[in-house]
């Protein structure tokens, strides 16, 4: 049964310019779908290694150069916003109501809640972090859920199309 | 002769067990090993680069291990994922021109990782620069793994009619 028409701001969404481009060629999706996967291989290539140095993986290596690169992570984000919200604009059905898509949103937040506790929490004192240093218990704890919390987001972006995207019956 | 054996690889029990049990863990895991190897791969080439400086270059040698964990886990994904395709796969140029295009981004890092990664004395400073010839090999590996990625996704979009052979 289809239900679309339960939810106007839904069809308004795929009725704008953008989706209705992405629908329209034959070479957009798989286009956008690619460099979803480069955004994500940036982002999570850098926000991974800094992890993965903060558990102590490469302990000659200093952290703080590497966290300089987080701009470039934020790049990898930005192209994965866009992409992903011209994913949910070419058919906010497929997305809306799908529960793997809905885990993936609260599993980014939650990376993102995670990594600001990473900024205010742990990497405060600067001067300390330009060394080899070994890092605190707390630190690693938040490195350790930052991995899981972004192999999460993979997961769930990747069960959507294993995922039922039916709206709730009225 | 060959068409036979590529057809009873993808309708052998292990392919109908990988199609209808395993397919959804198989294709995540190569996405996520994809995540591991090119990610830190790009991290590599960035700081060769000229990024991250203050990060010595031989420190980031322990991360290739960690890159070849990345790649294990997809070429045996990948090989999961060819098995149930095998046909398409086999006489597709786009898996022909992705396997190529690995194998040239696994020829950069590894010629990155055992050349500058290795001279623990000449670029042990974290500033030290790395010599043209390295960043040569650095841009030549971030474009073969973004060509990869692309490859790889088109293949998964084209279909047996696409490639010119029956299932």
């Amino acid at each position: 049964m289809d239900l679309s028409s339960n939810y106007p701001i839904l069809l308004w969404i795929k009725s704008l310019p953008p989706g209705e481009f992405v629908r329209s060629t034959w070479w957009a999706f798989p286009t956008l779908q690619s460099l979803h996967f480069c955004g994500m291989a940036m982002l999570v290539g850098i926000v991974g290694l800094l992890d993965l140095r903060t558990l102590g993986l490469a302990r000659s290596l200093a952290i703080r150069p590497l966290h300089r690169l987080l701009p470039l992570a934020w790049v990898g984000f930005g192209l994965n916003l866009v992409t992903g919200l011209l994913f949910f604009m070419h058919d906010p059905f497929i997305y809306a109501f799908n529960p793997s898509f809905r885990w993936k949103l609260l599993f980014i937040l939650l990376a993102g809640v995670n990594a600001l506790w990473f900024e205010l929490g742990v990497f405060t004192n600067l001067d300390r972090w330009q060394d080899k240093i070994e890092t605190s218990n707390l630190a690693k704890v938040i490195s350790a859920i930052s991995l899981a919390l972004w192999i999460a987001v993979i997961f769930g972006g990747r069960y959507i199309a294993f995922t039922n995207s039916a709206a709730p019956a009225p | 002769m060959f068409d036979d054996r590529l057809s009873a690889l993808q309708n052998s029990a292990f392919a109908t067990w990988i199609q209808e049990t395993a397919y959804p863990v198989v294709i995540t895991a190569h996405s996520i090993g994809l995540a591991v190897l090119v990610g830190l791969l790009v991290v590599i080439d960035l700081r060769v680069l000229g990024f991250a400086k203050g990060a010595a270059l031989p420190g980031l040698r322990k991360v290739m291990s960690v890159v070849w964990i990345g790649f294990w886990c997809n070429a045996i994904s990948g090989a999961m994922l060819f098995v149930i395709d095998a046909k398409k796969d086999y006489y597709s140029w786009l898996f022909r021109s992705k396997l190529l295009l690995i194998a040239l981004g696994l020829i950069m890092g590894a010629t990155i990782a055992s050349t500058v990664l290795k001279k623990a004395d000449k670029y042990a400073s974290g500033e030290a620069d790395a010599p043209r010839q390295a960043k040569v090999l650095a841009v030549i590996s971030l474009v073969a793994w973004v060509s990869a990625i692309f490859v790889g996704r088109w293949l998964a979009y084209s279909t047996y009619g696409d490639i010119g052979v029956s299932e």
